[in-house]
């Protein structure tokens, strides 16, 4: 190969490198990811979520700002005893360039002091697709009122 | 010119191309951008200006309320022209992640029962996104601060 060949395969590596290509049909990677959360969580494995989670992730629950080392503490601490369930219950995902918003339910199933306690959530989550994978940068929850059982 | 002087030319452009590529977003004045957005939308909201609201919110936008309901951005405008609480905004933070931006802060709905002023804090999460030159809302969920429950 010639130099100048050379350089022009350079040019173009460099380039492409610059530009993220995008998967055209993000969605069923983003659900996977969503499942591969809850998935994570629930066997308390914090290595599968530092890779789902961009490190300037934030995660609001009741108000509360977590930052991605505050919520895999959160995580670490729980260990195995974790006090609650998540089973998803249904989303939509919006493509929006090289982002992504996830707009579903999720129900929570939550012991506490011996009482069971069943709620629904309606989240919003943020993927954006960052150095050749989707990246989670921010989630954020409110309670559905009257959406709540306690036995 | 030689050889090698055209290579490394060539790796130079590329280079430049590549940084010129990746920044496609130039973030030195859009956390300021935003901030000033974030605030025409909370005066847009007061004043019921629907088309500056029609300006700032992208056709698929999405709002979450503390009430764990979805209002697409046609129920928004809607929403806006009945509404009677007064949002307030403060300690607002943005994240930049390229063509999306991510805003959180806290609020304060001030909401009239019965003749008695009553006041809802939580936190919120905005979601902007950058297309065609400007940013637009996509996203927005507000979280309440204690647990009704």
């Amino acid at each position: 190969m010639t130099l100048p060949a050379a350089a022009v395969l350079v040019f173009l590596a460099v380039s492409a490198s610059a530009q993220e290509v995008v998967p055209r049909d993000p969605e069923s990677s983003i659900i996977d990811l969503e499942h591969a959360w809850v998935d994570g969580e629930a066997r308390n494995d914090n290595n599968a979520l530092d890779q789902i989670f961009d490190n300037g992730l934030i995660y609001i629950e009741y108000g509360k700002l977590l930052s991605k080392a505050e919520y895999l503490m959160r995580v670490r601490v729980s260990g195995k005893h974790l006090p609650q369930q998540i089973e998803m219950q249904g989303m939509t995902v919006r493509r929006f360039g090289s982002a992504a918003i996830v707009v579903g339910v999720y129900q929570e199933k939550k012991v506490a002091e011996g009482r069971l306690t069943l709620r629904q959530w309606r989240f919003i989550d943020t993927w954006v697709f960052k150095y050749g994978r989707w990246k989670l940068v921010s989630a954020a929850s409110a309670p559905i009122m009257g959406a709540s059982v306690q036995k | 010119m030689t050889a090698s002087r055209i290579v490394v030319g060539v790796v130079i452009l590329a280079v430049l191309t590549a940084a010129g590529g990746a920044a496609q977003v130039d973030d030195s004045g859009n956390v300021t951008k935003l901030l000033a957005l974030e605030n025409v939308w909370r005066r847009a909201l007061a004043d019921k200006n629907l088309n500056a609201l029609d300006a700032l919110l992208n056709r698929d936008f999405v709002y979450v309320d503390p009430k764990g309901r979805t209002r697409s951005k046609a129920e928004v405008l809607v929403d806006v022209q009945s509404a009677k609480n007064t949002k307030l905004a403060e300690t607002m933070v943005v994240r930049l992640h390229g063509e999306i931006a991510v805003v959180t802060g806290l609020y304060q709905e001030i909401r009239d029962e019965r003749g008695k002023a009553l006041v809802d804090r939580g936190r919120f999460v905005d979601t902007w996104y950058f297309s065609a030159g400007r940013w637009t809302a996509i996203a927005s969920v507000a979280t309440p601060m204690e647990d009704p429950l």
